[in-house]
């Protein structure tokens, strides 16, 4: 982004591009202050005057924890998503690469047949995916979770844009040093491709941790339910006493992906940039 | 593996957009995992579908076709006309919210100066963040008539809230702002995507034509933004009856009497609440059809409209 | 074909001997693992204890529990039926039992090896709900009635008797009004927790009968029914004394004490004595009458079913409901749940007297029990799809959509068609 503002809006239009950002930036963050706010706040506080605790104090964010077993939730959603997230980086890669990297018969048919499927909407596809899932025996299980979702045509899509844009000469120099199509995967493209998969495994990884959807039709005990079914069950068995806590339980759910974000915050969006999303 | 080195060598020096010519089985190996997931968990499940809309499933005895049965069953069902038609609200006030009014907020975002800038992106990227269970979450308390924070704020004041989502009339509107509320950001962001590649110089010199700004927006950003917003109404068109899924299913379930359900929903509902696995898969064709439809109605009439730089 | 030698034909022999001893005693104590899923969310401790029990008289079987929603759990039993993985034994909804004998592969609980010996420690008059076609199906073990619960304080602050609960609806009509006229406060709270049983109880209480002797038609909509159903509808829209907020919401509200009177089961009992302690004192009353016509309500329960398709699976679960139905282990679990005794003579268990002692609220349960009809069961397939309708038939009622008049018989319409197309 440049340094300076490329284009000065004039007065009347300056003035109400101030308030515009102004009212959204307040519209998002205000919410979620007073969420953090109600989740500092003692049993006592909760349904009283002020919207921020008097006597702040961590107590909700133990009590969470006795109240469900937020801990097993954050287990089974991280276990699931490094290896849901870990298989469709790899499969993406190899895919991306054939893809981009080949030219052979069907090439072209089969790479708009996985464009294809990331327009396809779920409601296609869950209810013969459940089925299926039941009859292999494994519904409620980190396979059901896992296995459906690890073609990621997004990020085959993506991870092709970077390598059509590959520089041809380091490919080119890997071709003549007698480097067979399989080694330049390894020593020339996957080195240097490492801040677009970064990126792209971000998304994943955000993508997976917040899915509900998904974990509501094929999870159904405590030993396989994400953070995200976890919470909502809270919600349902919350007793209004309990805000403080519910309220602690949201933030908890929403820090990992919020940590990888400021992490990683200028990778993700130059990939997006550099990605072409122009056409 | 020999005899393949010399030939990329000549092939490169003589065409500049030369491929690896695979006459081997290597670009097979290599989509080998993605092809067979797409397939097990994507195209089957699609067939699969149109199959369980058209049969009878029994327990313990052989599923038996029915034709149409279940889609005449369907449309008999009263939540089937709700369904469909709040359908199309959602989609209809969803647009307006999620494609055009993010793109006044990329330009002002884009000529605000450069740490505004970056503090405004970050907020807007944090919507995207937060799963929708956590947006739901919130904004049940937000919007709780006797407890919740707006309320809270509004008593004071001797004043007293509606129950936004308990009331049929409101309930649809309220969560249609609040994916809009999740989701404007991050179009935002991309549009701003789209207004990073503008050259200075372009801009420098229709201010010294003289251009106010609404002609430089209507001539020059719009036109180069047209791409992505094209990208973005056809995805809005696709996926915002998905979308709103978990904010039905954590604050309303569909009510109060079928006022905020929709397709999506109602096959949901039908294969995992009333269990009518016929149905549910009729209603998920219908309903693809139904997108298939509007967005290609959507590509043709805007398609003519985009400029590719 | 080669000739073995004696010798080594001997030591192989007694070494397979030797191994199969050893297997023996890992034979004995290999026990059979069954399932048992149920909706006891609130009473999943005491339902453990329970089950501790029947662990040390049955040490051969093992029970695993599986909490599940009751909005869901029949769906789920008949997805798992399809998928060839139903649980052994289920908690069910009573007024589904006919749909999922057709539909889960529910087992007759008279082909056990005591041919239902059991089903004689339940009380005859609950037992009707679980025999489809002549057999029993389904034995009842969670039945509720519903009962009429007061906040004592709300009622003194709106210049109500704090001791005295209304006897009819008229009754809980005028007071909800003086409460909110009083107090500014919501009066009332009609639960809803099983989507078509408040609707149920309101209209068989007020001489409807839910559905014809043939089973084939719905036959709610009399005129006692419809205008129950439209003072439901005043209460929301006219006399604004029955908020329309979601189940959830009013739930938190009557639990922090801002509502003025909650209707529901008795099933809830235990659970308001803890979660109510130190807020307010609330009462217990009979279901109010409709206009001058004897007390009837649908008993509200959950019935076990049998889904095993294996027979020493089978045979267990029949142990485990033997087990359930004792009388002392129904006492036990009536007063420690909230629910009804079950056995025919409830009051020959010495713990469930003392219960009484020590609580007399619980008497009027107990005294509704004589009250109690039958609830109606729905016929083929699609029942969760019969309850949504009734389901939105009163949330539409709630938001004034129409009359009740037009909404009820559409409804009972409605509930006919479905049954003639069900299977």
């Amino acid at each position: 982004m440049r340094n300076v503002a490329p284009l000065t809006l004039t007065p009347p239009w300056r003035a109400i591009g101030n308030i515009v950002l102004f009212v959204a930036s307040l519209s998002i963050v205000v919410p979620l202050l007073l969420v953090v706010a109600t989740s500092l706040k003692p049993p006592i506080e909760i349904h009283g005057g002020l919207p921020w605790p008097q006597s702040p104090t961590g107590g909700n964010y133990v009590e969470v924890f006795d109240k469900i077993p937020l801990g097993l939730y954050f287990w089974n959603s991280a276990a699931t998503t490094a290896l849901r997230v870990g298989g469709q980086l790899v499969i993406a890669l190899l895919a991306a690469y054939a893809f981009a990297r080949f030219e052979f018969r069907g090439r072209d048919v089969l790479f708009a047949l996985t464009l294809g499927a990331m327009m396809l909407p779920h409601s296609l596809t869950f209810l013969p995916t459940y089925l299926m899932i039941s009859w292999l025996g494994w519904f409620d299980s980190w396979w059901g979770l896992i296995v459906p979702n690890l073609a990621a045509p997004v990020g085959v899509f993506l991870l092709r844009q970077h390598m059509l844009a590959f520089p041809r000469d380091l490919l080119d120099s890997a071709a003549i040093d007698g480097a067979g199509p399989w080694r330049a995967l390894w020593l020339v493209i996957l080195p240097n491709i490492q801040p677009a998969m970064a990126a792209i495994a971000i998304l994943l990884f955000i993508d997976c941790w917040n899915e509900y959807f998904w974990p509501l039709v094929i999870t159904e005990s405590e030993h396989a339910m994400t953070v995200q079914i976890g919470i909502r069950r809270f919600l349902d068995a919350e007793r209004g006493d309990d805000l403080g806590a519910l309220m602690a339980g949201v933030v908890l759910v929403s820090l990992p992906a919020m940590a990888v974000f400021l992490w990683f915050q200028r990778r993700i969006l130059e990939t997006f940039v550099s990605a072409g999303l122009k056409g | 593996m020999s005899a393949s080195i010399a030939l990329p060598a000549a092939a490169t020096l003589a065409r500049p957009r030369a491929r690896r010519r695979a006459g081997n089985l290597l670009p097979w190996l290599l989509l080998s995992p993605l092809l067979l997931l797409l397939a097990a968990f994507t195209y089957w499940p699609l067939l699969h579908t149109i199959y369980l809309s058209v049969v009878d499933v029994r327990l313990f005895q052989p599923d038996r076709f029915v034709g149409l049965d279940n889609f005449t069953g369907l449309f008999r069902s009263p939540s089937f006309a709700a369904a469909s038609w709040n359908t199309v609200i959602y989609i209809a006030l969803s647009l307006p919210l999620k494609v055009l009014l993010p793109i006044p907020i990329a330009v002002f975002v884009w000529c605000a100066g450069a740490r505004m800038a970056s503090l405004h992106r970050s907020i807007l990227f944090v919507p995207t963040l937060l799963s929708f269970v956590v947006v739901s979450i919130v904004w049940i308390w937000m919007l709780n008539p006797v407890m919740g924070m707006v309320q809270s704020g509004l008593r004071p004041l001797g004043l007293q809230m509606p129950a936004l989502l308990s009331d049929a009339a409101t309930a649809i509107h309220a969560i249609i702002g609040i994916s809009a509320w999740k989701v404007i950001g991050f179009n935002a962001l991309l549009y701003l995507a789209g207004l990073a590649s503008i050259p200075r110089e372009l801009i420098e010199s229709m201010r010294l034509d003289g251009a106010s700004d609404w002609r430089i927006t209507r001539s020059l950003l719009l036109p180069l933004l047209s791409p992505t917003i094209y990208f973005v109404a056809i995805t809005s068109v696709l996926f915002t009856v998905q979308q709103v899924f978990t904010p039905i299913n954590i604050m309303t379930g569909g009510g109060p009497s079928n006022a905020t359900t929709n397709l999506f929903y109602l096959a949901y509902e039908m294969a995992f609440e009333s269990f009518n696995i016929g149905f549910a898969s009729a209603t998920a064709l219908l309903l693809f059809v139904g997108l298939g439809a509007l967005a290609a109605l959507k590509a043709w009439l805007l398609g003519r409209r985009v400029h590719y730089a | 074909m080669t000739v073995t030698p004696i010798t080594t034909l001997g030591r192989r022999a007694a070494l397979g001997a030797s191994l199969s001893t050893l297997a023996l005693p890992a034979l004995a104590q290999s026990r059979t693992e069954i399932s048992f899923w149920h909706y006891q969310t609130a009473n999943t401790q005491a339902l453990r204890e329970v089950l501790a029990g029947f662990h040390e008289a049955h040490p051969e079987v093992r029970v695993t529990d599986v909490p599940k929603d009751v909005g869901t759990i029949a769906t789920e039993v008949q997805a798992a039926a399809l998928a060839r993985r139903p649980p052994d034994v289920g908690q069910m909804l009573a007024r589904l039992t006919v749909g999922l004998v057709r539909n889960a592969g529910a087992v007759p609980l008279d082909s056990g090896e005591d041919r239902g010996a059991f089903l004689n420690n339940v009380l005859p008059r609950f037992r009707e709900v679980g025999i489809v076609d002549g057999r029993p199906f389904a034995v009842p073990h969670s039945f509720g009635t519903p009962l009429l619960y007061w906040n004592k304080a709300i009622f003194a602050a709106a210049g109500l008797d704090p001791e005295r609960a209304p006897a009819n609806w008229d009754e809980v009509v005028a007071m909800g009004v003086q409460i909110r006229e009083r107090t500014g406060r919501f009066a009332l709270f009609i639960s809803q927790g099983g989507r078509d049983v408040s609707q149920q109880q309101m209209m068989v209480n007020a001489g409807a009968t839910m559905l014809s002797p043939d089973l084939t038609r719905a036959t709610f909509a009399t005129p006692g029914a419809i205008a129950a159903m439209q003072l439901w509808q005043d209460m929301a829209v006219t006399h604004r004394i029955h908020s329309t907020l979601s189940e959830r919401e009013q739930n938190t509200l009557w639990l922090g004490g801002q509502i003025g009177m909650f209707v529901g089961s008795v099933a809830s009992f235990q659970g308001f004595l803890r979660d109510t302690a130190g807020r307010f004192e609330f009462g217990v009353a009979h279901y109010p009458l409709w206009k001058d016509l004897p007390r009837r309500v649908p008993n509200s329960g959950s019935a076990l079913m049998v889904f095993s398709q294996n027979a020493p699976r089978r045979a267990a679960a029949f142990k485990l409901l033997a087990y359930l139905m004792r009388p002392e282990v129904t006492s036990r679990w009536s007063w420690t749940s909230g629910y009804l005794p079950l056995a025919p003579n409830p009051l020959a268990d010495a713990s469930l007297r003392e219960y009484l002692e020590r609580e007399p609220r619980w008497r009027i349960p107990v005294a509704q029990m004589a009250d109690t009809v039958i609830t109606a069961r729905w016929p083929g397939n699609r029942v969760v799809e019969i309850q949504i309708v009734l389901e939105n038939m009163v949330q539409a009622l709630m938001q004034g959509t129409g009359p009740a008049s037009t909404l009820v018989p559409r409804a009972e319409a409605e509930v006919t068609r479905i049954i003639a197309e069900s299977r």
